[in-house]
């Protein structure tokens, strides 16, 4: 009791936090570039495009002309193209984000690539923000020293009153390499990953959706699934408090020893991945779906949470999919992987 | 000698393979060579004003539109400023609760436009696709009216008698010294000329067209395969055939086939032992798991996956043919998805096609 008081009250302070627009855990750019082991990540500018011309501005909203010249021959380049189109949405601005990124050193030391840290899942409306879709404008420059430069474009769209959005980017946090999980039993309780508290609630036989059939009947007419899925045990998941939207909780079921057990045979034994591999490299040479035998395996199931999808509450519990009956799901493995947030602040979206 | 001779008939055999792709080619780009889409075409019939009514359906076009990310305006087809509409679009979009369905492609160096149209059908009459027609041989991405799947609002009946009316998008690029351009709108009609011929390979004729049933086979042609659509390759029994138009005489006639049994009673569908059943059995087994699903949700029941995999019927889809299809080109592979040894004769129908044309639609206003 004594400790949900206390998860209660971590959850609302993390909530205040982790609205996860920007929270004190972010790093900040300054001058809107950063350096992430030998690369430089530098917001180059911001562009428009409308159907007679090309604009682009840099991040303070001067005038760009030379990344306005590039940008346009590419549009002019592109046009040529069959089927070549850009979006427009109205009372909306739609803008391009050009990010420069220079390697520093010839001996590349970094982080792997970086990406947009969106705090929300973008299913629905088209949210506010900068993203990776419907980007293609991209450019390389490299040097006879061996330098390089590369320029990658991101998309954004805005209300129309907004006058300048911050890019938010992430990285996989080095510290995800020496990460080796936490074994325990998969029985119910509480459990906590980087700060943030979850709780088995119930392992139970799966049941199977009554709409499921429509699925099935689908996949029987269009054809090409040997087998309907056999999901045979939920576990369901609560999240309990969250106050660390940096850390990504993931959730597989492990031997007795702690292996993850990511593939099964039809008798429910473990198998190895390089062995379900092997399986499916010989099947890809096989033609057709139609000629293509079934696969004696299947995943054995696998969870995944990631606060940054849960924006502004702490979400309904959930439930795990595992293809192993109840009776041998007896271990699970938990595993974190962290991020680095970076926050390039004060983007304009419209030049001065 | 006799590798000569072998040589020769070879040559014969591929020219005769060959032969009916020359024959629909050379069709093709007759049709192909006279085409200006500005002007009409045969058998197209130029609307008188901005509405026509045909087969239940009536179309209206009420203007243009320029858009921009902060400026909508828009004017009627003769290019009057239609303050009205520019409201009323403008209105509908703003409220529009998403996003996507104010989102329009544009491309780059072309004067875009939306074509703003209203179309209501009666519901009484049946028709087939009705929507914008594009001149076959012409690029879809050449200038034209495309739809936008954009739906600003839809009326949808109370009661049989009333018409559903719909107000829809039409999207175009057009060269930018272009002041007006057609918008091309094809109604199909019901089928008609309904008959049974014998399930063979030969020629058959329908609707004014000759076509050649070139081949059927229980397994899929390996170089057809992506022309099957999705999934072509399972393990349901299917038939696969080949056709081709021998010989067009109204490219506006759409073929529709589907398998049926020696008394030329076409399938519905399957049953759960993936034997052929006829329409009224098939739509009383539909219904009855659609009752099933209901209850089974309704009692919080756990239907068994595997139970409800064999319980479950499929439809058979028939086959349409068009002849101006830029994707079939003149030949068609498609499959019924029905046992071979079952399918006796074909049941064939075809579906005219009329195409109206809104001439000199202005691009700008006056």
């Amino acid at each position: 009791m004594k400790l949900k008081t206390v998860h209660t009250l971590i959850a609302s302070s993390a909530l205040s936090v982790a609205l996860f627009g920007f929270s004190h855990l972010d790093q900040i750019a300054k001058e809107n570039s950063i350096v992430v082991g030998s690369v430089k990540y530098e917001v180059d500018g911001v562009c428009k495009i409308t159907d007679s011309a090309s604009l682009c501005w840099k991040p303070n909203g001067s005038p760009y002309p030379v990344l306005t010249a590039r940008i346009d021959a590419a549009v002019q380049q592109f046009a040529q193209r069959p089927g070549q189109s850009y979006s427009l949405t109205y009372l909306k601005k739609r803008r391009i984000l050009i990010m420069k990124i220079s390697q520093l050193s010839l001996n590349y030391s970094g982080q792997g690539n970086g990406s947009v840290y969106r705090t929300q899942s973008g299913v629905g409306n088209v949210n506010e923000g900068w993203n990776e879709s419907n980007s293609n404008f991209r450019a390389s420059e490299r040097g006879f020293d061996g330098s390089q430069i590369d320029w990658i474009s991101l998309s954004g769209t805005f209300e129309l009153g907004t006058k300048e959005y911050p890019l938010q980017y992430e990285f996989p946090s080095a510290e995800n390499k020496a990460a080796k999980g936490t074994v325990r039993d998969l029985t119910p309780g509480e459990f906590s990953v980087d700060g943030n508290v979850f709780e088995i609630v119930s392992i139970g036989d799966h049941k199977v959706n009554p709409l499921d059939g429509l699925a099935i009947n689908s996949r029987r007419s269009n054809g090409d699934w040997p087998e309907p899925p056999k999901v045979l045990t939920d576990v369901t998941i609560r999240p309990i408090s969250i106050v660390n939207p940096y850390s990504t909780m993931s959730l597989q079921l492990a031997d007795e020893n702690g292996n993850s057990i990511q593939y099964v045979d039809v008798s429910e034994n473990s198998v190895s991945v390089a062995e379900y591999q092997k399986w499916e490299n010989s099947r890809a040479g096989s033609g057709t779906n139609a000629l293509r035998p079934a696969s004696p395996y299947r995943a054995a199931g696998y969870f995944s949470f990631d606060p940054k999808y849960y924006r502004a509450q702490i979400p309904q519990p959930m439930t795990a999919n595992f293809t192993i009956s109840k009776e041998k799901c007896k271990r699970i493995l938990i595993t974190s992987r962290k991020r680095d947030v970076y926050t390039f602040e004060h983007i304009r979206l419209d030049p001065n | 000698m006799g590798i000569l001779t072998a040589k020769k008939s070879a040559i014969v055999l591929a020219g005769l393979a060959v032969l009916p792709f020359l024959v629909f080619a050379s069709s093709m780009k007759r049709i192909a060579a006279q085409i200006d889409p500005m002007k009409l075409q045969t058998g197209e019939v130029a609307v008188v004003g901005e509405t026509f009514s045909a087969n239940g359906i009536t179309a209206e076009v009420l203007g243009v539109c320029s858009v921009s990310e902060e400026e909508l305006s828009c004017w009627k087809p003769n290019g009057t400023r239609d303050q009205i509409l520019s409201k009323q679009v403008g209105d509908a979009l703003a409220k529009s609760s998403n996003d996507y369905l104010r989102t329009f492609q544009f491309r780059y160096g072309m004067k875009n436009r939306l074509l703003v149209m209203k179309k209501s059908h009666d519901r009484q009459t049946s028709v087939g696709y009705v929507g914008p027609y594009f001149l076959p041989g012409v690029s879809y991405d050449a200038p034209g009216w495309k739809d936008n799947g954009q739906l600003i609002s839809q009326i949808i009946p109370q009661s049989i008698d009333e018409a559903m009316v719909e107000t829809r998008f039409m999207i175009g690029s057009f060269q930018k010294s272009s002041t007006t351009f057609p918008f091309r709108y094809q109604v199909v009609g019901p089928n008609l000329n309904r008959k049974s011929i014998p399930f063979k390979v030969g020629k058959f004729s329908i609707g004014g067209n000759d076509y050649v049933l070139d081949s059927i086979s229980d397994s899929p042609d390996p170089k057809e395969v992506g022309r099957y659509g999705s999934g072509s390759g399972n393990k349901v029994s299917a038939v696969y055939i080949k056709v081709h138009a021998e010989k067009i005489g109204d490219p506006n006639s759409i073929l529709t086939m589907y398998p049926a049994d020696e008394r030329g009673r076409f399938y519905a569908g399957t049953n759960m032992k993936d034997e052929p059943i006829f329409s009224q059995e098939f739509g009383q087994l539909m219904g009855d798991q659609a009752q099933k699903d209901i209850q089974a949700q309704k009692d919080n029941i756990v239907l068994n996956q595997k139970d409800r995999f064999d319980v479950f019927a499929h439809m058979i889809n028939p086959i349409q043919f068009d002849v101006t299809s830029p994707w079939e080109k003149g030949v068609l592979s498609s499959r019924f998805t029905v046992e071979l040894s079952k399918v006796k004769t074909l049941d064939i129908s075809t579906q005219k096609r009329s195409i109206f044309v809104f001439q000199n639609i202005r691009l700008d206003p006056r």
